[in-house]
């Protein structure tokens, strides 16, 4: 009997503590290094400027959809997202108030964020993306670090976005300061990839860009 | 006999004293220990013929009954996050106080509506919606409606809609949708809005519901207190909250009668004691007005012998109408104090007494044949409260009046001079009456006798100009033993309203809000569903092939849409209360739903269904159909009122004809003479035609309370003409000129000075009460007398005497 004790011991160990490294090696929360890292580089972004191409496998779709666009944000509340090509639509959305359009419909139509429950939760998903909103994305999604240098998180959603989101996966750039990828992978399989470039960080932005259709 | 009976007891006065006592104390606690009921509905005609009754069970169950409404106005300067965070604060404010506060449409909108109303779709179909969606299959507007679906993915809002728009690539669910227009009782609101928004966006509009009934003055200040409290706590300036319930006019009523019961107590208070210090000049005299009283309890109890319940109006109308009965108390006291020989006083003062009794019991007797429940009541009440202040007055008050010593021994024959130009006078007043009396009108709306403040009017006007006139619509009840058979009825109701045309627009239906559009008969859907079934038959084959080569040609895979064309060829199951419940519309649907216990058996119950139509597209066409329709009812408020007004009117005709016949029968078999009969009559009718002359002349209508008031008229006017008559004859008392004087001041003083109330009801008592008994007593004084000594000149010079 004696003798088995150092074999109890031993699958104790196995038992408990293995698994629970494991794990905590699958759900690593993220670093205070990380949040600081981030906290500090979204503190100093006050506008930001992205074009992005966007690429969409769904299965819906014999081929892939790819799209270009624009993406404007200015500190706190203002928001841009524009697609250029294959077709002409978008929208913009200063403070809880906003508007959109598509090429084929001549003026655009305005909208109210908390009368539109689906553009809210898109303006929350983009805020966030723009802000580097931590504490906003832990409070909806469960939080990971894929990756340190570069950041790269993986967002698996807790309430509303989970019927339809299985989990996002973004990067931000070498120095912190902007999301420069988005995956975003549905319940179904089906994949959207968003890689922004041309980044340009607190460069002034014309007011007219949050408020106006065209932009001169 | 009375005489023999005052002989008898005047020995021993304390027995009488202690027997009345008894009496006294025997009708107190009768009016302490009968309950009374509080609501109008005896007020309500209660015939088999008449629909009043119905109609105001069923307006009391109208979803809008007890609902608060509070409109917020934003002035200039105010934004509409500034208005709608102000509604917000209000309503959390209010909350408290009520069972439930609304600021937007009673929908729990779930995420995955449209998919529950695309399941609805086949139970709900009709041939408009086929219509359109045969239109969504033509390829051209497929290739549209596939390229939009397309593009739309490129947008991020792609990401929540695909599994959307692959179930349901036609969008359906519009068409699904748009039938929940007919759940919006708001027509003027703001449809794209979730909150209750105007058109223009500078109204919000909280609808709160309470159970605090209407007619409950006490509670329904306190609540109109808190709503009150909450608005200075959360209103900021440049936002006008303007609040509208049945409860404020319930307040406005109670606030003003309390203002007006101050004034006129005050004034009659003044009035009486004049009269007391002028005229009676005794502590005695106040029995003059204690006996009568004191039979209030035992015509109560009277009245609760006969009836299930005893209404509160109904004793509140008797005390009123005790006051004829002080004439009885007043005649033997004023007869009998300045007497000395009281039996042979009270033996001549007894016929005038009893004929001015009988007449104003038989003329009540008349309301035992009303339509209204409460004008019965006060027929018993006031019969046998006319009797025993009768027998209180003779035997009784003879013990009580005492000896005026100074007035003692004036003969009662003595003759009353009056000059003769007082009947030209007379007929000149009379005359000009008789002109301006065909111009009254008879007002029954209800709503006339209640108190409406200018605010209160403008604050339902701009409800209606801004939200529609949704506190007035009319109702339209479908019912049945269960819920399945109330729902068959209510497609009736609404099969007849769909084929009918607006007033506004011919081409269109009036807006009827109704639970048909989305919540059909078992039996209904089934026919829906055999209608969706045989159009997918016709158009499923050509659909698929335009769905996949349009689809092809656009990218999408072979399987894109495979979860729609599965779920047509899918049974679909009967959508039931459940499934919108589960869709968040429970609010919603409860609303216009009633459940109500039958009154035998608690356990059973019947189902109502409320349909809602302005009352001003209810012409009479439509109200004829919906009247042909088994198991509907349709109430209209104007209709209401207008049914309530013609049974008041009607009621009232056949009171005032039988009344003065049988005044009439009772003064022919009682003087049996043509010139007495007339000469007894001419106060009652001088004091009417005066009262409604003078009501014509000032454009008065003639309402309820006028009726009920011009029963204290004909009641005194024929006890004046009586005793005036036997004053003139030499058969009654010397004081009867001074004891009819007295009655008509009191009485004016007691109620004439109503009319300085602001209250309409109490307004019409004092006005009808001013003129009726002005003229009453003006005429039994004055013109009496001088047709009395006219008619026995010239009988006397014809020798006839």
């Amino acid at each position: 009997m004696v003798a088995l004790k150092p074999f109890i011991l031993l699958w104790l160990c196995v038992s408990l503590v293995i698994p629970s490294l494991l794990i905590a090696n699958d759900v690593a929360t993220v670093s205070s290094d990380v949040t600081q890292r981030l906290n500090v580089a979204a503190q100093q972004v006050q506008t930001l400027h992205s074009d992005f191409v966007q690429e969409k496998y769904l299965s819906m779709f014999e081929e892939t959809l790819n799209s270009t666009g624009k993406f404007y944000y200015q500190k706190p509340d203002q928001l841009r997202w524009e697609i250029i090509e294959p077709v002409g639509s978008g929208f913009v959305i200063k403070g809880d108030e906003g508007q959109r359009w598509h090429q084929r419909i001549e003026g655009s139509e305005s909208f109210k964020l908390d009368q539109d429950p689906a553009m809210s939760l898109i303006a929350e998903q983009l805020f966030a993306w723009a802000k580097a909103d931590l504490d906003w994305i832990e409070k909806n999604y469960h939080l990971s670090v894929m990756s340190e240098q570069p950041i790269q998180l993986k967002l698996v959603p807790r309430e509303s976005a989970a019927q339809f989101l299985s989990h996002l996966l973004i990067t931000f750039d070498q120095q912190d300061r902007y999301v420069v990828a988005v995956e975003i992978h549905e319940t179904d399989a089906d994949m959207t990839r968003i890689n922004f470039n041309n980044s340009i960080v607190n460069s002034e932005i014309n007011d007219a860009v949050f408020t106006d259709r065209c932009l001169k | 006999m009375f005489g023999s009976l005052y002989t008898r007891f005047a020995q021993r006065p304390i027995r009488v004293l202690l027997a009345y006592t008894l009496f006294a104390v025997l009708s107190g606690g009768c009016f302490l220990l009968i309950q009374q009921s509080e609501n109008i509905e005896s007020l309500l005609p209660d015939n088999a013929e008449s629909q009043v009754r119905r109609d105001f069970d069923w307006l009391q169950k109208a979803p809008f009954a007890r609902k608060v409404l509070i409109d917020l106005h934003a002035q200039q300067g105010i934004t509409a996050q500034q208005l709608k965070e102000c509604a917000e604060a209000l309503s959390d404010d209010i909350t408290p106080f009520f069972t439930k506060v609304l600021s937007g449409p009673p929908l729990q909108v779930q995420h995955n509506l449209p998919q529950q109303l695309l399941q609805a779709l086949p139970n709900l179909v009709n041939e408009a919606d086929l219509t359109l969606i045969e239109q969504r299959l033509q390829r051209g507007a497929l290739q549209q409606r596939l390229t939009t679906l397309r593009e739309q993915l490129f947008t991020p809002q792609g990401w929540m809609t695909k599994q959307q728009m692959q179930t349901d690539p036609l969008q359906l669910w519009q068409i699904s949708a748009g039938h929940l227009r007919h759940l919006n009782p708001m027509a003027q609101a703001d449809q794209q809005q979730r909150d209750f928004v105007s058109r223009d966006g500078r109204h919000r509009l909280i609808v709160a519901d309470t159970d605090v009934v209407i007619g409950d003055a006490q509670a329904s200040g306190t609540l109109m207190d808190h709503v009150q409290q909450s608005i200075d706590r959360t209103v900021p300036a440049g936002i006008v909250a303007t609040v509208v319930s049945g409860h404020q006019y319930t307040l406005a009523n109670a606030r003003t009668i309390q203002r007006d019961l101050r004034i006129v107590l005050g004034v009659s208070t003044v009035a009486i004691l004049l009269i007391f210090v002028l005229l009676l000049r005794s502590w005695r005299a106040l029995f003059v007005f204690i006996l009568p009283a004191s039979v209030l309890g035992f015509s109560a109890a009277a009245v609760a012998l006969f009836f299930p319940t005893v209404s509160g109006i109904t004793i509140g109308f008797g005390a009123v109408l005790l006051g004829i009965t002080v004439d009885f108390t007043l005649h033997v006291y004023l007869s009998l104090r300045h007497s000395d020989e009281a039996a042979q006083q009270l033996r001549r003062l007894t016929p005038p007494l009893i004929g001015g009794a009988l007449t104003s019991f038989l003329a009540f007797s008349v309301l035992l044949v009303s339509v209204l429940p409460g004008q019965r009541q006060l027929a018993v009440f006031s019969m046998t409260a006319i009797t025993l202040a009768m027998l209180l007055a003779l035997l009784v008050m003879p013990h009580l009046c005492g000896r005026n010593r100074r007035n003692i021994g004036i003969d009662p024959h003595e003759p009353l001079l009056v000059k003769r130009s007082v009947i030209w006078l007379w007929s000149a007043v009379m005359l000009l009456s008789a002109l301006a009396a065909p111009q009254l009108n008879f007002d029954g709306d209800m709503r006339s006798l209640s108190v409406s403040t200018p605010a209160l009017q403008a604050a339902e006007q701009q409800l209606q100009q801004v939200w529609g006139n949704m506190r007035s619509s009319a109702l339209l009840f479908a019912q049945g033993d269960t819920l399945q058979q109330a729902l068959t009825v209510n497609d009736e109701i609404y099969a007849v309203v769909e084929n009918s045309h607006s007033v506004d627009d011919e081409e269109v239906p009036p807006h009827l809000v109704s639970l048909a559009s989305i919540l059909p008969s078992k039996a209904q859907q089934q026919l829906n569903r055999q209608r969706w079934d045989e159009f997918w038959q016709r158009q499923q084959q050509s659909f698929a092939d335009n769905l996949h080569h349009v689809s092809a040609d656009l990218g999408f895979s072979s399987s894109a849409f495979q979860p729609f064309t599965h779920w047509l060829d899918q049974p679909v199951g009967v959508i039931d209360l459940n499934f919108w419940q589960q869709a968040g519309f429970s609010d919603a649907i409860s609303g216009l739903m009633i459940v109500q216990s039958t009154q035998s058996n608690e356990t059973t119950s019947r189902f109502a269904v409320v349909s809602l139509i302005n009352e001003g597209e209810l012409t009479s066409t439509l109200q004829q159909q919906l009247n042909d329709v088994s198991g509907a009812i349709v109430v209209a408020q104007g209709f209401f009122r207008q049914q309530l007004s013609n049974a008041l009117a009607h009621d009232f005709i056949r009171f005032i004809v039988l009344a003065l016949v049988v005044v009439i029968g009772v003064l022919v078999l009682w003087y049996r003479r043509v010139s007495a009969v007339l000469l007894a009559l001419l106060p009652v009718a001088s004091g009417l035609l005066f009262m409604f002359g003078a009501m014509g002349w000032f454009g008065l209508s003639f309402n309820l309370f006028n009726v009920v008031a011009a029963i204290l008229i004909i009641g005194l006017g024929v006890d004046y003409g009586i005793f005036m008559l036997s004053r003139c004859d030499g058969s009654g008392c010397q004081q009867s000129e001074r004891a009819v004087l007295v009655s008509a001041l009191t009485t004016l003083a007691g109620f004439g000075s109503l009319v300085l109330a602001k209250h309409p009801a109490m307004h019409s008592i004092g006005v009808t009460v001013l003129f009726g008994i002005s003229g009453a007593v003006l005429t039994a004084l004055y013109v009496v007398p001088a047709f009395y000594q006219w008619v026995n000149v010239n009988t006397a010079n014809d020798g006839k005497v």
